[in-house]
């Protein structure tokens, strides 16, 4: 995963290095939030690790940013804390962390908090690929949709301002539905049978219709 | 400078199982550590007194937080909570709480530093 830490105090900040990277992620630092805000903007972070308080923008504040922008793609957010009181937490939450490491790190705790973060942004990773599926085929499929001007007489459909298409002609280009032709018995009986009579009338041979 | 109070001699300066545990036991990046901690810390102390000077109530505030972080990652619990004494007073604004808390994480370094020393 790549992973941007983002802490003022330089042991923890080079602790939290040497172990993300041990893990095998791809590592950047940074020693403010507002330097974090401008790198997560630049690039996306699967994951960002950040302490709470720091010069300039603070690790609550930074998190509210980032889930502002909204989550495709989706940044895991670690806050790292010595704070312990119910409030904070809430408060961590609330602006939209997904965890939280206690300071100074435990490097097995650190681990298994990244493990964690790796399945969600597999998940979400998976989750926009199917929405971006979903949305494709969406854009193919064809409907029938709104008002439909049809001429009361003939029903072609007025499709432009000089074109009148037939209707079988309408539906199956903005549908998938197709056509098959007959003749229902009220027409068989008005335009047909007429017809036929006509033509025995004359003596010539009937032909079915 | 005020007399150092509150510190306690038989209290171990540096509980190397801290550093050792955020290491996992990497002698190397122990040391690197501890020499980013020793220079860091350095810095930071010798801002205090022009910041005292210019009545830089927050700066002080904010160089005790950072020196309480670093000294807790370092695993000098002494130092970190003298430097949280130096927070605090900044906090509150009040120069002879600020002071005192000066010359107890001053004293508090020093024994770290000779700690940090073996280390090497």
């Amino acid at each position: 995963m790549r992973v941007l830490i983002a802490e003022d105090e330089p042991v923890a900040r080079r602790v939290a290095q040497k172990a993300v990277e041990g893990f095998g992620h791809e590592v950047e630092i940074v020693e403010d939030g507002l330097a974090a805000w401008r790198r997560l903007q630049a690039a996306p972070f699967d994951v960002l690790i950040s302490d709470w308080l720091m010069p300039g923008l603070d690790g609550l504040e930074l998190c509210r940013r980032v889930r502002a922008r909204g989550n495709r793609p989706y940044c895991y957010v670690i806050l790292l804390t010595a704070r312990r009181a119910k409030e904070d937490l809430v408060a961590g939450i609330m602006a939209g962390a997904d965890d939280f490491v206690s300071k100074p790190f435990d490097h097995a705790v650190l681990r298994a908090r990244l493990h964690t973060a790796e399945r969600v942004t597999r998940l979400e990773r998976d989750l926009e690929g199917k929405v971006g599926e979903l949305q494709r085929a969406l854009e193919e499929v064809k409907t029938l949709r709104g008002l439909l001007p049809i001429c009361m007489y003939c029903k072609r459909i007025h499709e432009s301002q000089d074109v009148w298409r037939r209707i079988e002609s309408y539906v199956s280009e903005h549908s998938e539905a197709a056509f098959t032709h007959s003749i229902c018995p009220d027409c068989y009986e008005k335009e047909v049978k007429p017809q036929l009579d006509e033509l025995r009338g004359r003596g010539r041979p009937e032909r079915d219709a | 400078m005020a007399k150092a109070t509150g510190n306690d001699p038989s209290r171990t300066p540096v509980d190397l199982a801290v550093l050792r545990q955020a290491t996992s036991g990497d002698r190397d990046l122990m040391e690197e550590l501890a020499e980013l901690y020793l220079n860091d810390a350095d810095l930071q102390l010798r801002a205090l007194d022009d910041a005292l000077e210019n009545k830089e109530y927050d700066r002080i505030r904010r160089i005790g937080h950072s020196l309480k972080g670093s000294s807790s990652s370092i695993g000098a619990g002494a130092a970190a909570e003298a430097f949280k004494g130096l927070e605090e007073a900044g906090r509150a604004q009040d120069e002879t709480a600020i002071r005192a808390a000066i010359a107890r994480g001053t004293a508090e370094f020093e024994r770290v530093k000779k700690a940090l020393a073996e280390l090497r």
